[in-house]
């Protein structure tokens, strides 16, 4: 670990101030990935900025919808947020550990590393950590990778569950930075590797995520999050799938379909939607949207079973919010 | 008695208060701390090290390389009476054979610095082409002089009668032992006398291979541990962590402590070798087996010209046949050396022999149990010899009434509920029980409070808890009156903490230390004229709760205490030797039997697969604390979990790597993975063991990843023969 400069920020344009003055400046909040990121040699900052003290710690509901603060902790246990976003509760439920959850934020999660074998381990060459190194993953060991949006510079997953169900409920993020205020939708948070991998977020150095923003929709609260994964819990989805639907009269009226652990960012599959939309919502319905949900899957060699599992995952999901 | 109750862990509240001190947490003054730097390749030299950067880092006190390391002797595993370790040098030559083999090691005033200036360690390497797997060398596959093949009978006439012929052949995963506490070295010189606090399953082990190493004569050196947060037999052996952090305190003169990182582990001990595993039965049509063809490949390391002795991979063979051939083959990669892991043969033989008599199963028609009850070996099926007990049936009928197993329908996918396939697998599990040459001393004080000193170690199985009830009934005093001593070569002499060696290793030896201290205290008190015992026959007095009293007389005795304080003795001692025969020698076969009963639930849409349902029985002949036995199966179980559902170290190909080498990647199972687990003993009276009392550490785990192979195989009708089974290896 490479010695570096500790400030606590107690307002958030300090924070945006000490981080875009100084390139090698990084955000610390719950610091349960940044410290790993640190120890292990991934980020190797000049300075941690510290914004645990900053006032982003409310979840408010009001009339444009539930606001989430981007240093609230435990979100998912919250009453509205358990009420009216449940595939929001239910991915938030889903990550980590009780312990991790403890301390984690939402701002942090979104901003997550991914979880790619080569990412981590610092021993091995890896475009998005070290760009030109070359793809290790390509030609190495692949399961966990993606089957979209890769690249040949990068097959990486981005690892988050709560950006999949905020992706599946049209929210966007607040930020802070120094060319002012902006929103993001939460989809386009994320670029895709291309040939900059190490670019993984359309945020500018110093632009800090305050808050998130989940609209009144029709179809939230009639939500779900599956996630498939390794073990019972405390790991990341191999597959995961946000449901969001809007039924009216057994005809599907709008839906969202996000799919996780499958692509560089949250993966929206917007054939499987449209399979669904305008008609009976049925069997039938639901498996031609499994089966557009793999349009366009680019599998590697150790990871051709994703693609069978999304279209499975996501006819189980729409199954399993019907009766909600 | 004391052996037999279920006696709290005697450290357990330490332990859970954070109060007792494992390795890592002990200070000292003047500490300094140790980092290692691992070669980024697999095989190849050194060409050049550049290590100015990391001199110029803050704290730095040495960097230790292959130029500047203390020499030191090679340490032939064989010769430390434990599994081998590192064989190879370290910090000697320019030689890389494995990846994250220790090429440099930074010392500085504290971690941070340490890690950080290890960082700045650059080294440049001449590469050479490195085997990651045995696959890549299959037809390279040899025969080594320390796995004999096993071969009784004729096994194509065995064939030739059989009606039934199956053949499974499994490929079981490299696993590593990843013990929560990481492994741990504190090493301190004054002059030419080396102390090393170490996390470790022998301290004797890691003296002999230090002395060796060094060149130091074994007294010289002191090896201690207090606590052990699991080992698993990754902790059994000198390697390179001991020897680094012993080099380290010679160049700085100051007390390092080296501990690894979880990334580290992979490569800082040995691991559960990948094995290929080909069973061939054949049968009559009534289920009895006329031959049993079993050949294993398993990976060893590319250094060794043997494999290392531990990993003689055949899995001794639980069945009644004719006709058995058994030939183990290996194939060298460039990987750390393997080691044991809870077991070094059943672990994965197991699995590979329960795969392929449940498809003997379906073959013959017949239950699974019941194919197995018609098997059952009277006698050591490769010697002939008789069991020195064997309660395996009792384990069968107990097992199968808790879980029910009579209600099993035998058709695959026949069994469900809502729209979960439910499968309900067994497997016999059976395992050495065996011990080693031991001595304990049994102190008796005046205070009537009695001290035992063994050089065991208590890896976490409750060492400390067992020795005290032996102690107690040995003696003659109550468990809360003894205390141990233990893990430190200046104590009597203890086996590594493996095998399944301990519980009667301690039983064996602590009782004869605690009789023969009651024994000489008897005489003190029958040769002295103030005692109320004066003048009887030392075999006619009994000791009763610290007591000592004329068998047919209560009234007439006096206590321990009284005794000795009026003696003026502040402490009586005694030595106790136990001297068993060797392994597996002797006129009778000694083991310990189980039988595992797992049912899981299987989605069969999206493979995800549950175990929802335990029971496990074991025949470990007396047992001596039912309390850390149950402990044990639900520990081994959740261990036996993970080898067949989640864990695996997944080789890089490319750069003979593991790619997953922390818990980032490297799946053990969590508390939502494990059901409840009925644990159940049967006891037999064993004459032939000391007191009866068989090992049982590598019994509870060995079942359970076959009987869950077999549960999801008569769930889904998918029979998987690469594990862990994945999802993916079930969406049909």
């Amino acid at each position: 670990m490479k010695p570096f400069a500790y400030t606590r920020a107690h307002t958030v344009w300090d924070a945006v101030a000490a981080v875009s003055a100084e390139p090698g400046a990084r955000y610390l909040a719950g610091g349960t990935e940044m410290v790993n990121l640190v120890r292990e040699g991934q980020e190797s900052p000049d300075r941690l900025v510290d914004i645990g003290d900053l006032p982003l710690t409310e979840v408010r509901v009001h009339g444009r919808g539930v606001r989430i603060g981007a240093l609230a902790k435990r979100v998912h246990e919250h009453p509205e947020v358990r009420r009216r976003l449940p595939v929001l509760a239910e991915a938030g439920l889903s990550a980590a550990s009780p312990q991790v959850r403890n301390v984690a934020t939402p701002g942090g999660n979104l901003l997550q590393r991914t979880r790619c074998h080569y990412f981590r381990d610092v021993r091995f060459p890896c475009n998005r950590r070290e760009p030109g190194t070359g793809c290790a993953a390509l030609r190495g060991v692949n399961r966990n990778n993606a089957i979209f949006g890769g690249s040949e510079h990068c097959v990486a997953v981005h690892p988050s569950d709560i950006a999949v169900a905020l992706t599946a409920l049209d929210a966007v993020v607040h930020t802070h930075g120094p060319a002012g205020e902006r929103v993001i939708p939460v989809e386009e948070l994320y670029r895709l590797p291309g040939d900059e991998p190490n670019r993984e977020t359309v945020l500018d150095h110093g632009e800090l995520i305050v808050a998130i923003d989940v609209p009144p929709t029709p179809f939230a609260a009639r939500s779900h999050y599956l996630k498939l994964r390794d073990r019972a819990s405390f790991a990341f989805a191999l597959v995961s799938v946000a449901v969001a639907l809007d039924v009216r009269a057994g005809v599907t009226h709008d839906v969202r379909i996000a799919l996780g652990g499958v692509a560089p960012r949250p993966w929206r599959a917007r054939a499987a939607e449209d399979a669904l939309r305008g008609r009976r919502f049925d069997d039938d319905a639901r498996a031609a949207a499994g089966e557009a949900a793999t349009t366009g899957a680019k599998p590697l060699p150790h990871n051709e079973f994703k693609v069978e599992l999304v279209r499975r995952a996501v006819v189980r999901a729409l199954s399993e919010v019907e009766g909600r | 008695m004391s052996v037999g109750q279920p006696v709290v862990r005697v450290e357990g509240r330490r332990k859970v208060t954070g109060q007792a001190r494992y390795t890592a947490d002990i200070a000292e003054d003047g500490l300094v701390h140790a980092v290692s730097v691992g070669a980024s390749v697999a095989s190849g030299r050194i060409t050049a090290m550049d290590t100015s950067a990391a001199h110029d880092a803050g704290g730095v006190l040495a960097i230790v390389t292959h130029h500047n390391a203390p020499r030191t002797h090679p340490v032939p595993g064989r010769e430390v009476s434990g599994p081998a370790g590192d064989t190879i040098p370290i910090l000697q030559d320019d030689r890389v054979y494995y990846a994250e083999q220790p090429v440099a090691v930074v010392v500085a005033h504290t971690l941070e610095q340490a890690r950080y200036a290890a960082s700045l360690v650059r080294v440049s390497y001449a590469l050479e082409p490195a085997v990651a797997t045995m696959y890549q060398r299959l037809g390279e596959a040899f025969e080594s002089r320390y796995a004999r093949p096993v071969v009784v009978g004729d096994v194509d006439s065995g064939f030739a009668q059989a009606d039934v012929v199956v053949e499974t052949t499994c490929h079981l995963q490299m696993q590593h032992q990843h013990p929560m506490e990481l492994i741990a070295m504190t090493a301190h010189w004054s002059g030419d006398e080396l102390t090393v606090r170490a996390s470790t399953q022998s301290v004797g082990v890691l003296r002999a291979g230090i002395a060796i190493a060094f060149g130091l004569r074994p007294e010289q050196v002191r090896v201690t541990s207090e606590f052990l947060g699991g080992g698993f037999g990754g902790k059994a052996s000198l390697w390179w962590p001991t020897i680094t952090a012993t080099m380290a305190a010679r160049v700085t003169g100051r007390p390092v402590r080296l501990v690894v990182s979880r990334a580290q582990m992979v490569a800082a001990s040995g691991h559960r070798a990948r094995s290929q595993q080909r069973v061939r039965l054949g049968a009559r049509r009534d289920g009895r087996l006329t031959a049993i063809d079993y050949d294993t490949i398993t990976e060893t390391s590319a250094w060794y010209d043997t494999p290392p002795p531990s990993i003689t991979s055949i899995t001794p063979i639980p069945y009644r046949s004719p006709a058995i051939r058994a030939i183990p083959r290996f194939v060298k990669v460039n990987t750390q050396s393997p080691t044991p892991m809870r077991s070094p043969h059943e672990g994965q033989g197991l699995v590979a022999i329960e795969s392929a008599m449940d498809e003997l199963a379906e073959r013959t028609g017949l239950d699974p149990l019941e194919l197995r009850r018609r098997n059952y070996a009277d006698r050591e099926p490769w010697t002939g010899k008789p069991w020195s007990s064997n309660g395996l049936l009792e384990c069968y009928d107990l097992g199968a009434r808790r879980f029910g197993w009579s209600r099993r329908d035998p058709k695959p996918r026949s069994m469900r509920q809502g729209g979960l396939l439910i499968g309900w697998g067994m497997s016999t599990a059976f395992r050495l029980a065996e011990s080693r040459p031991a001595s304990a001393r049994a102190v008796l004080h005046a205070d009537g409070t009695v001290l035992v000193q063994m050089g065991t170690q208590d890896i976490g199985t409750g060492t400390y808890t067992i020795i005290g009830q032996v102690a107690a009934d040995a003696v003659g005093v109550t468990v809360d009156r003894v205390t141990a001593e233990i893990a430190d070569t200046d104590l009597p002499p203890a086996p590594p903490s493996i095998g399944s060696f301990t519980a009667q290793t301690v039983s064996g030896t602590v009782t004869n230390a605690g009789n023969a201290l009651r024994d000489k205290v008897i005489n003190v008190a029958v040769a002295d004229e103030q005692s109320p015992l004066y003048g009887a026959a030392p075999e006619q007095v009994i000791v009763h709760n610290g007591r000592m009293r004329l068998r047919d007389d209560p009234a007439r005795g006096e206590t321990y205490a009284e005794l000795l304080r009026r003696n003026g003795l502040p402490a009586v001692d005694a030595i106790g030797q136990h001297n068993p025969p060797g392994i597996g020698e002797g006129t009778h076969g000694r083991y310990a039997f189980g039988v595992d009963f797992a049912e899981v639930r299987v989605d069969p849409s999206l493979g995800t697969v549950r175990v929802t349902r335990y029971v496990k029985v074991i025949e470990a002949g007396k047992i001596i604390n039912p309390r850390t036995t149950r402990s044990q199966v639900i520990g081994g179980v959740t261990f036996g979990i993970g080898q067949a559902l989640t864990e695996v170290s997944e080789m890089d190909t490319q750069h003979a790597r593991i790619a997953n080498a922390s818990f980032w990647g490297y799946h053990v199972p969590v508390n939502a993975d494990v059901p409840a687990i009925d644990a159940q003993f049967v006891e037999v009276d064993d004459p032939h063991v000391p007191q009866g009392v068989k090992g049982l550490g590598e019994l509870c785990t060995i079942g359970a990843a076959p009987a869950i192979v077999n549960a999801v195989a008569h769930a889904t009708g998918i029979r998987v023969r690469e594990l862990p089974i994945t999802a993916d290896k079930l969406l049909g």
